[in-house]
Formats: structure tokens, C-alpha cells, sequence
């Protein structure tokens, strides 16, 4: 039978993971439910999925590191760096996955016991993806937006009718590009 | 938003094995193609990622009724009934980002724009309903793939935020009230189970972290390697075994020791009828042995559907907004504000 570490008395039955900030290390303490309880480990009773994570990316990069100067690696399209993702444990841009691929690999064998996805693929194949400027065309159709308001308020009928016909013209080219 | 309090689908009580299965959810995280991910997303491309979202979504029918709220404008109190009705996560109603949710009537469906991820779909029922919202939410997603252009990686599938949610982007979980198995502290039986089907198990936690309100939450714990098909049958293969535990162990309560059983429900039915204050952590354990008695059939005239709604309306979100007007108030006087609303709705005096 495990005993609690915390009290010694009663049988743990929780398994909680932490990282410790002195040694930058995942530990795992078997507690009883009481124990756990008591130190607010809340919503702690399985270790969380960011729990995991980060015990997985310090393992993970541990290693990498050694081998190589995984340090200097940043993705080029959102400026994420791996020092970045080492403490968020999130990504910047979708690139990030390839840019740091042979850090990926590891670290989703270790969290999810899988390197690959299986399932259907998205309805519409991606292949066809014209590189979507989606975003900037938002960013203006916002913006533009913003001026309409502004224009009609002011009752400059001429500006608005002009913003009207541009954001007609964004809209369009944004269904352009995700519609295919 | 305060008349459809208490309304939501969910908490009917309804649905197979409603007796120990509160709700069931799942969620689908998504994020759009030609947008940076969170981390990197600047401000006014969050504004324009929510307005292309908004606008796409807005394209399609969801449901018979759906609305946006903008989270932004929103103050506390009414940002934490979005979280305690379970339409949006705790982090997307403290971020302070331009974000919102979409979501319908019945409080079954919620789509959180820019949250961890730039979308977050989610289906949620009443019992153990996990075929249903797992269709649903597929059904929904196809509907969404009309319209937005979701990132997806030839090998690792559906691209996340974290690592953690990537290939599918899907969590299906199970909330379950085990006070059976929790009572007679035979509960590591389930972690055991589910830990060997590679799932994960949360408990709940009232304010102050002292009250267990015996509730847990059951789900897959990864999202790569197996089809959404393969970890739907993982959790709703373990969930009958749970389900035969609790009814045994009830069984087994109710032949060994019916009396002590009794005295423990109905001496927390007395509390809840006749306490002046009662912090939500009090009003949760009692909630949650009145619950127990009522399906030994120890307590007639209350239903589940009537105890889960009062498991919602001692949340100080909702407090807060039925019996306040939506303003907040002190703890103090929200534990007095919540006894007389637990008198007067379980017949107290
Ligand atoms: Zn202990
Ligand atoms: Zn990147």
C-alpha cells in the first residue's frame, strides 16, 4: 500500500504533479484525498494536461539541449523562440510546429503516446490554400468600419459612401480567399 | 441574460443515468489559417480574428437561437454566470483580450472566439449523452468548415495552441456525482480504471478548497493518435464500470447501515432548510447528500432537476444576479443571501 507523503498515515489515492521551482523539476506526490484537499491542490486528482506538458517539455528539452544548440532556434515566421515555448508551453503561429519539428516529435510521444494524427482530414483539402492574407484584410475591414462610424456621424456622406464600397470590396476578397 | 437562468438543457437531470451522471460535454479546440496563434496574436488582429469569426459563424445555423455576446464590455458578475452556466472557460472571462462566445438559447451549444485557441466548440447535455453531443459537435464543425479554413498539419492534424490538444483538438468528459464511492472512500477504484484507459479524472472543489462536493470529471486525457471515433468508445467504455460501482456501493450502504444513511441526508436537508448563512463549499457537501438521498429514495417530493439547479444558483455568479440584481456583494453577505435562498426553495422556514 502507498502512503500519503504528506501525512504518513493514510493511503494515497492522489497523484499530484508539480514542478518544483527550486530544481526546475517535476515531482509527483502520492497524497490522500484529505491531503490533497487540504493543500488546495484543487482539480489536481489526475496530473492536469499542463501539468504534463510541462514536466514533458523539461524532459524533452533536457535532452535536446545536450545534443545540440536546440537554444538558438526561432521560428521565423512569428519570432517565437524555443526558450519562449520552454516557459509557455505554447506555440506563436502555426509554423512553429515544423520550425521546431524535432522537438515536437519527442514531446508529443511523451504526452499523448503518438507522434501522428489519425482521423479524416478537413472537408476541403488544404493543399489549395492560397497563402490567405485573411488577416490583414480583417485588420483593414475593422479599421475601415471604425472610419464609417466616424464619417457618418460627422455626416461626410461623400467619405462614407466611399468606405462603403471599400469594405464591399475587402469583404469580397476575403470570401475569395476562404471560400476557394 | 437573468431569464434564462437555471434554464439550460443540461441541468434537467434528464437523459440516461441522470442519477450519477450530471452532464456530459465535448470540445473541439480550432484555429483559423492565416492567423498567428495566441501567444503571438497582437491586439488588433485579436479584433479582426473575432470579427472574421463572428461574421463567418454568423453564416450559419447553429441552433434555432444563438447570439454573441462581446466579453469585453461585460462586468464580473456577469462574466462568471457565462462560466458557471459553463458556456465559457474561467480563462477566457478573466483575460481582458477582445474576445466572446456564440452560443443558443438552451445553453447546449458555446463557441468561445479567442480563447487559448481561436475557436472553442463545445456541446453540452444532460446525463450520459456522449454519442449526442459528439455528433453534434462534428455536425457543427462541418457546418464551420463551410466557412472558415481551420489550420491543419498533414501529420500532426488539427494544429493547437499547446501541444497538448493537437490532432484532434477534442475532450470529451464525463461529470459524474460518485458520493457512494467518495463516502465509503472507495474512489481510487476509479482512478485506477481510468488511468489504465490512458483517461483522466478531476475532482471539484468548493471556495476555500475544504468541501468536496463528490463530484468528478471523467475524459481523455490525449488528442493525437486516435481517431475522435476511437476516444469517444475509450470514455464511454469505463463510464458503465463506474456506473455499476456506485449503484453497487449505494446497494451495499443502504443493506448495511439504511439508518446511518438516513441521519446523513436528512440532517443535511435540515441544514440547508434552516441555516441563517452557508458558505457555497457547505451548500455543496449537503447539496450533494440530499442528492444521494433522494436517489435511494430516502427523500420523496425533490427532484434532481430542482438540486442541480441549486447546485448552479449557490454559485456566486448567479447569486449574485437572482437574488442581487447582478450586484456584487461582500461573501459574507452572499452566504446569508444563499441560506435564505436554500429555505425558501427547499421548503425551510
Ligand atoms: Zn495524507
Ligand atoms: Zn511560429
Amino acid at each position: 500500500m502507498n502512503k500519503c507523503q504528506k501525512c504518513q498515515k493514510a493511503r494515497a489515492t492522489v497523484l499530484v504533479t508539480d514542478i518544483d521551482l527550486a530544481s526546475h523539476k517535476p515531482q509527483q506526490l502520492h497524497l490522500c484525498e484529505d491531503c490533497a484537499r487540504e493543500t488546495g491542490m484543487a482539480a489536481a486528482l489526475s496530473p492536469s494536461a499542463a501539468d504534463m506538458l510541462k514536466a514533458s517539455i523539461l524532459s524533452v528539452t533536457e535532452k535536446e539541449s545536450k545534443a545540440r544548440s536546440a537554444q538558438r532556434i526561432m521560428c521565423e515566421h512569428c519570432g517565437l523562440t524555443y526558450q519562449e515555448f520552454r516557459v509557455k508551453g505554447r506555440f506563436g503561429c502555426t509554423a512553429c510546429y515544423d520550425t521546431f519539428a524535432e522537438l515536437v516529435d519527442p514531446l508529443l510521444e511523451k504526452v499523448h503516446g503518438a507522434r501522428e494524427h489519425k482521423g479524416d482530414p478537413p472537408r476541403k483539402p488544404t493543399h489549395r490554400r492560397k497563402t490567405t492574407n485573411v488577416a490583414e484584410f480583417e485588420k483593414e475591414l475593422v479599421e475601415l468600419r471604425r472610419k464609417l462610424t466616424r464619417a457618418v456621424k460627422a455626416e461626410d456622406y461623400e467619405d462614407a459612401a466611399r468606405l462603403r464600397d471599400r469594405i464591399t470590396e475587402v469583404e469580397r476578397r476575403i470570401g475569395e480567399a476562404t471560400d476557394g | 441574460m437573468v431569464e434564462s437562468i437555471g434554464k439550460d438543457a443540461w441541468l434537467r437531470g434528464e437523459g440516461q443515468d441522470a442519477d450519477i451522471v450530471i452532464s456530459t460535454r465535448v470540445r473541439l479546440a480550432r484555429n483559423v489559417e492565416g492567423f498567428a496563434l495566441k501567444a503571438k496574436l497582437a491586439g488588433d488582429e485579436e479584433v479582426a480574428l473575432v470579427q472574421h469569426l463572428k461574421q463567418r459563424i454568423g453564416k450559419v445555423k447553429l441552433a434555432e437561437k444563438q447570439q454573441f455576446v462581446d466579453l469585453k464590455p461585460l462586468d464580473d458578475v456577469e462574466r462568471l454566470l457565462l462560466v458557471e452556466r459553463h458556456l465559457i472557460s474561467l480563462d477566457h472571462a478573466n483575460a481582458d483580450s477582445e474576445r466572446g462566445v456564440i452560443h443558443d438559447d438552451q445553453g447546449s451549444i458555446a463557441l468561445m472566439l479567442n480563447e487559448e485557441d481561436h475557436l472553442r466548440l463545445q456541446v453540452l447535455g444532460s446525463g450520459m449523452c456522449a454519442e449526442e453531443v459528439f455528433d453534434r459537435a462534428f455536425a457543427i464543425e462541418d457546418d464551420l468548415q463551410g466557412v472558415v479554413e481551420f489550420a491543419y498539419h498533414s501529420r500532426y492534424g488539427y494544429l493547437t495552441s499547446c501541444p497538448t490538444n493537437v490532432g484532434t483538438g477534442m475532450r470529451l468528459s464525463v461529470m459524474m456525482h460518485l458520493p457512494g464511492l467518495a463516502f465509503t472512500k472507495q474512489i481510487d477504484k476509479v482512478f485506477n480504471a481510468v488511468a489504465r484507459m490512458n483517461l483522466a479524472v478531476r475532482g471539484f472543489y468548493g471556495e476555500g478548497t475544504k468541501a468536496l462536493s463528490d463530484l468528478y470529471q471523467i475524459s481523455n486525457q490525449v488528442t493525437l493518435g486516435k481517431t475522435p471515433e476511437e476516444l469517444l468508445n475509450d470514455v464511454r467504455s469505463v463510464i458503465p464500470v463506474i456506473l455499476r460501482w456506485e449503484r453497487e456501493v449505494r446497494n451495499q450502504v443502504l443493506k448495511a447501515d439504511r439508518v446511518g444513511l438516513e441521519d446523513k441526508v436528512w440532517r443535511a436537508l435540515g441544514a440547508l432548510r434552516s441555516a441563517r448563512t452557508m458558505s457555497s463549499s457547505e451548500a455543496f457537501e449537503q447539496l450533494s447528500h440530499v442528492r444521494l438521498g433522494v436517489h435511494c429514495e430516502l427523500i420523496p417530493d425533490l427532484t434532481i432537476a430542482t438540486l442541480n439547479e441549486l447546485f448552479l444558483l449557490c454559485q456566486p455568479g448567479h447569486l449574485q444576479t437572482v437574488v442581487c440584481g447582478g450586484k456584487a456583494i461582500e461573501p459574507r453577505k452572499r452566504d446569508i443571501v444563499r441560506a435564505e435562498l436554500l429555505r425558501s426553495r427547499l421548503g425551510g422556514r
